[in-house]
């Protein structure tokens, strides 16, 4: 008999592989786009890698945490400090930025021990909200409300011949390939299987020895060090970055509708989501008025009709074309297999 | 040599008395049925003794470790594991991916193959739990269980609602696991299964052990008959 715990080596490798194809077919695609669209996908992209570890804490773990903002803006700031203040170069910020916020949020972790569902999501509602007081209260470190101005950009390879605006572009898809990948091992592995186990039923999780505080406390940080690198990359790409840009309800709620739109519990689905929904309101600039207002209708079209998100629907489409694309079972073979 | 001991366990919620002072040995490779009448005590005692519910006197000694009950996770990690009255399992996740759960904290993964195999599962990997038909949802609430190796192995009436074949089939299960090694208590209202199936039984009433003896024992002595047996039988009868 087949191994019944053998599939999941085979369906990372198929994932690596798919998710290596979408980034080089993305960035051939964004090379030829101008500045502003290239602006877009890194926008988006970013979004994206925000998305995808949000949906690690909320699609596989259970967890809706509203401090996910916050913890974008740490990042930022870490990053924005590190380059801007103390000279350090982009590259030595980035996973300094990185690992400070996976820190915090296996802080936000262990004070939150034991709380679940709304008290959880109000528990980190209070967070989010004092992380973003904290970053116009500390102005001689963030700039306050006026922002933090000079941020000095990833510096770019001489053998890299593109634009800074198509670098960053690069830089933002390299990011969220390596999130989604970093993504798809943590949920294969031990942990991501513990993770499951807490969402599903904790109980039972205990009873099965799944020690729930440690994957809780991973999941946690796991999430949050990559939007803290989603954060840096977004402050060195900006080069100003302000409290507004990781409020609660802003940040915060975005990334809620980003995971449930595309589909919790796939990873790929809030990329999909990501690319929707910051694509939208960027297409319907030009018509301001009735941004919000379609905005507003997508998500509602999206939850009434794909309760599970896009992502349920793209697989049901996949799974009817490739019924339809199997070719009829030989008959005389099926009548050799029923014959004991 | 006795693998559980239990000494004067008390469990009180509130002004309910669950268990007053249970004090018994559960014997290293037996399979050990535990009978009582409703509110007997016999799903809390299943649960002190698997950590989940902290007793508020007495003691557990569990091989030649004293100081239990432990906490859930350290129980698991002794060789405790058990099951639940109510089926159990990850309802929304596919049969594959409770085994993945279960090959988490497992001493040795390669038997969750050989558990596929026993409990039937093979042919139901890739279906959601949840759409599962009641049986074979049992069975899956089991393999998960000895998925983790246990030593003490906690039964919590495992063949409630299962036709006849299927409780023979789940007796067979539980034999084939117990030669390998495995002590088991067996909690079960199924009193046929339970006397086929244990080698010794102890009856709680009340929250105390009234009798602890071989199933023949039992089934002779009249206050068990009285408080328990004579009553399963009216109510058959009804």
């Amino acid at each position: 008999m087949m191994d019944p715990l053998a599939s999941s080596r085979h369906g990372f490798i198929r994932t690596v592989a798919a998710a290596s194809a979408m980034l080089v077919a993305a960035c051939a695609v964004s090379l030829q786009l101008n500045d502003y669209y290239l602006y877009v996908v890194t926008i988006g992209a970013i979004f994206a890698v925000l998305a995808v570890s949000f949906d690690v804490l909320l699609g596989y773990t259970g967890y809706l945490s509203l401090a996910h903002g916050a913890l974008y803006g740490l990042g930022a700031y870490i990053c924005a400090v590190l380059t801007a203040r103390h000279g350090l170069p982009f590259w030595a910020a980035l996973p300094v930025a990185g690992l400070a916020t996976g820190a915090a949020g296996a802080l936000v972790a262990l004070l939150s021990f034991r709380t679940r569902g709304l008290y959880f999501a109000v528990l980190t509602l209070g967070i989010g909200l004092v992380g973003h007081q904290l970053f116009l209260v500390f102005d001689q470190v963030t700039g306050g409300v006026g922002g933090f101005v000079g941020i000095p950009g990833p510096e770019q390879p001489a053998w890299l011949p593109v634009s800074p605006v198509a670098y960053a572009a690069l830089l933002a898809l390299a990011l969220l390939w390596v999130t989604f990948v970093a993504a798809s091992l943590f949920v294969r592995s031990k942990l991501g299987a513990a993770c499951l186990a807490v969402r599903e039923d904790i109980t039972l999780a205990r009873a099965l020895g799944i020690r729930v505080a440690a994957a809780r406390l991973s999941a946690f940080a796991f999430s949050a060090t990559f939007a803290g690198l989603a954060g840096a990359l977004f402050a060195a790409i900006s080069s100003f970055i302000a409290p507004e840009s990781f409020t609660v309800l802003g940040t915060g709620f975005q990334l809620v509708a980003l995971v449930v739109v595309g589909g919790m519990g796939t990873l790929w689905g809030p990329v999909v989501g990501a690319i929707l929904l910051t694509a939208l309101p960027e297409a319907l600039r030009v018509a301001s008025t009735y941004s919000l207002l379609a905005y507003g209708v997508l998500l509602l079209v999206c939850v009434i009709f794909a309760p599970k998100g896009i992502a349920s629907l793209i697989s049901a489409a996949v799974r009817r074309f490739r019924g339809k694309s199997k070719p009829a079972p030989d008959p005389a073979r099926l009548r050799r297999e029923a014959t004991p | 040599m006795s693998l559980l001991r239990i000494n004067g366990v008390e469990a009180r919620f509130g002004g309910v008395v669950a268990l007053a002072g249970v004090t018994l040995d559960i014997p290293e490779g037996v399979i050990f049925g535990l009978i009582g009448p409703n509110g007997a005590g016999k799903t809390t005692l299943i649960n002190v003794v698997s950590g989940l519910v902290k007793p508020t006197a007495g003691s557990i000694t569990f091989g030649a470790e004293a100081g239990g009950p432990w906490p859930i996770a350290s129980a698991v990690s002794r060789g405790i594991v058990r099951t639940f009255q109510q089926t159990r399992a990850f309802l929304g996740l596919t049969v594959r991916e409770n085994l993945r759960i279960a090959a988490v904290s497992s001493p040795d993964p390669a038997c969750i193959e050989e558990l596929v195999d026993a409990c039937g599962l093979a042919p139901v990997l890739d279906r959601v739990a949840g759409d599962l038909p009641y049986a074979t949802l049992r069975h899956l609430g089991i393999a998960l269980a000895l998925a983790l190796k246990p030593r003490l192995l906690l039964l919590d009436e495992p063949a409630v609602g299962l036709a006849e074949e299927e409780v023979e089939r789940l007796g067979a299960l539980v034999r084939r696991w117990h030669a390998g090694g495995i002590t088991v208590l067996l909690v079960e209202h199924n009193v046929r299964f339970l006397m086929e199936m244990s080698d010794r039984v102890a009856v709680l009433d009340r929250g105390a052990v009234l009798f602890v003896g071989t199933p023949a024992e039992c089934q002779d002595r009249q206050e068990v008959i009285d408080v328990y047996l004579g009553r399963r039988q009216a109510d058959a009868a009804d």
